[in-house]
């Protein structure tokens, strides 16, 4: 099974099914101001859904920031080249 | 004298909402279920447990005095008041901090506190003039630091381990501003958020 490895396609993902919306639905520039399905209880699940993707809490300054699927994506990108 | 100035609050409206100045005798018996559910104060710092009647109107009595300023928050749709919102001013200052407890449960998650700030925000640079509004969030209140970010508050800083959370560890809590000048750009439809 190929693996994802284009952080931002992946981001997409996550938010995609933290929403439950398409995948279509999610475009790379996407954030909180944009997508309308990303509300108070979707930010809870999109945030719970990158801490279990990295396999743990995220940082207070990850909470504080993270409200777009490039922040996501850069998240994830810099997990990966920690090696977590 | 100059800074002895009293901020006073008054009706506000949103498409859903009114936003009603308390009158804490009259709220004491309606809400007094709130302060058993030990979900609801948290991120406040009110006490979760060991309210009485009398000890909550006072509470109530106390968010009214002074520069304080405490709103009802009554859907249009019905009659029970659902939360208080709470804007704490200072005269001399000019700037205020915001507090916000949804009391009834069945509200949470429906968008509520995001709509009910935009007139807070606009009363409190519009009408009362000040020139910075700011609050602070448990870092795992994630739909509070939504709510922050989604209006254009800046992350301004981070209070490391600051309160005890429901578990007994220690958390940290969020610090959120916005001045005068960024609530004006944002009205004026300026794009991009920054914080």
């Amino acid at each position: 099974m190929m693996v994802d490895r284009d952080p931002v396609r992946v981001a997409c993902r996550l938010v995609a099914e933290a929403l439950d919306r398409p995948e279509s639905d999610i475009p790379p520039e996407g954030s909180i101001h944009t997508i309308s399905a990303w509300d108070s209880l979707g930010h809870v699940r999109v945030l719970l859904a990158i801490e279990s993707a990295i396999g743990g809490p995220l940082s207070s300054d990850a909470i504080a920031t993270v409200i777009s699927v490039a922040d996501i994506a850069a998240l994830l990108a810099e997990e990966a080249a920690s090696g977590r | 004298m100059a800074g002895m100035e009293k901020f006073r609050a008054i009706e506000l409206e949103t498409e859903r909402f009114r936003l009603v100045p308390i009158r804490p005798l009259s709220l004491v018996l309606p809400t007094l279920h709130w302060t058993h559910d030990p979900d609801t104060f948290v991120d406040l710092g009110w006490r979760s447990s060991g309210w009485t009647a009398r000890r909550w109107w006072r509470h109530l009595r106390n968010l009214t005095r002074g520069s304080r300023m405490c709103h009802g928050i009554w859907p249009k749709s019905g009659r029970q008041c659902i939360g208080l919102h709470l804007v704490s001013a200072s005269a001399l200052s000019r700037a205020a901090t915001i507090g916000v407890v949804i009391g009834e449960k069945d509200w949470w998650g429906k968008g509520v506190v995001a709509e009910i700030r935009e007139v807070i925000l606009e009363d409190c640079f519009e009408r009362l003039k000040l020139e910075r509004v700011w609050a602070q969030t448990r870092i795992r209140n994630m739909a509070s630091v939504y709510n922050h970010r989604k209006l254009g508050f800046v992350h301004e800083g981070t209070l490391r381990s600051a309160v005890i959370a429901k578990d007994g560890t220690r958390e940290d809590m969020l610090v959120f501003g916005m001045l005068r000048a960024e609530w004006s750009a944002r009205r004026q439809g300026a794009t991009g958020d920054d914080g």
